[in-house]
């Protein structure tokens, strides 16, 4: 054998020698660690907006409790007719004329909401802040479609044109603060 | 069915843990061994592990028409010694003949010995000419997948291996002269 081959057997010497072994552990737990974190983060959104979901239709559901303006109160009242001052007419009435049936009419009172109704012209109202809640340095302020309902339920005049919930949730997930956006601002 | 690899890496990219460790487990190894054999330090080839997975986690430069994903990872390891070792992207290549039948240096060794002096000798090559010692012969990639690996035609891979053989038993002989 010359020396190119005896070069070749120790090389080959050299690479069984190592061809065993791999990454420490510790590297494929890191590895494994960043994999997860991916799965984590892309899975972020859809909790998140989950939570956001839920507690927003928890506040929303414990905020119309409380401040959902009241029902028409529908009053029967006495006749007009009856309320209305006797009249004075220096011409004598007519004896043949047909008498008059006091109608019944009903008086519709309507209870002040419970919040100042939003302008028309206003572009958002105020922020609304959780303040049970710890505070948090960091967030995200995510966009929903509201219905006119529940829009009218905050005090947003009818015919103000679409509008949408803004709320701020924060790092941890939970929703802080909420308020009505016109869409029209954005557009 | 056997999924591609590319779609494997799509998957591990989403944060699909079986994804991972089917290529985990499929090319980790060569990797290691090929960072192992180039620097002759297990940390630095853990850490040339980690950091080869973790480009083809989050870069998106891996692209499956281009070539194999074992090609990608090999290319990524070695960008990555290299950048560690401040080492130019250029090589210069050597020209000049070397003595391919000068007195065999290993003769008369045991084949301990004989296997610790290439050893020696292989981790004082310039890594340009001891990468192509490695993938061809230790690693065994043919010359086409290492001229893939290399970024070079395969005429390269066949000069450059010439080249370092050469410069390997030139060093053996200066070893033994000094022995």
């Amino acid at each position: 054998m010359n020396g190119q081959g005896r070069l070749s057997e120790a090389l080959k010497a050299l690479a069984e020698e190592t061809s065993d072994g791999g990454a420490s552990p510790k590297v494929r737990a890191a590895l494994l660690r960043e994999v997860r974190r991916r799965r984590i983060r892309r899975a972020a959104p859809w909790w998140l907006a989950a939570a956001a979901a839920l507690t927003i239709g928890v506040w929303l559901g414990v905020s119309t409790k409380q401040q959902r303006p009241a029902a028409p109160e529908m009053v029967s009242a006495p006749p007009v007719m009856e309320a209305l001052p006797v009249r004075q007419d220096p011409r004598p009435a007519l004896e043949d004329a047909p008498a008059v049936q006091a109608p019944s009419a009903v008086v519709v009172k309507r209870a002040a909401p419970a919040r100042d109704a939003v302008s028309a012209r206003l572009a958002a109202t105020p922020w609304m802040v959780h303040q049970a809640l710890p505070p948090v340095e960091r967030g995200q302020v995510l966009r929903l479609p509201v219905s006119a309902e529940l829009a009218r339920q905050f005090g947003v005049p009818q015919q103000s044109g679409e509008w949408q919930a803004e709320i701020f949730v924060g790092d941890d997930g939970l929703a802080r603060a909420f308020r009505l956006v016109r869409v029209p601002a954005y557009k | 069915m056997i999924e591609s690899e590319a779609a494997l890496v799509e998957r591990m990219r989403r944060g699909d843990e079986n994804a991972f460790e089917v290529l985990y487990a499929r090319h980790q190894p060569a990797v290691y061994r090929y960072a192992f054999r180039m620097t002759g330090s297990r940390d630095q080839a853990d850490d040339a592990v980690q950091e080869t997975f973790l480009s083809l986690l989050s870069n998106r430069s891996y692209d499956p028409g281009s070539g194999p994903l074992r090609a990608y990872l090999y290319g990524t390891a070695r960008h990555l010694l290299f950048r560690m070792w401040g080492a130019a992207g250029r090589v210069d290549e050597l020209d000049g003949d070397y003595p391919m039948e000068a007195p065999d240096p290993l003769e008369g060794l045991e084949a301990e010995e004989q296997k610790e002096r290439v050893r020696q000798a292989l981790a004082g090559l310039p890594p340009h000419y001891r990468e192509a010692v490695v993938l061809c012969e230790l690693e065994e990639l043919s010359y086409a997948e290492v001229a893939e690996v290399l970024g070079c035609a395969v005429g390269t891979v066949r000069s450059r291996l010439s080249r370092a053989r050469a410069m390997l038993m030139e060093r053996l002989s200066g070893e033994r002269c000094r022995a």
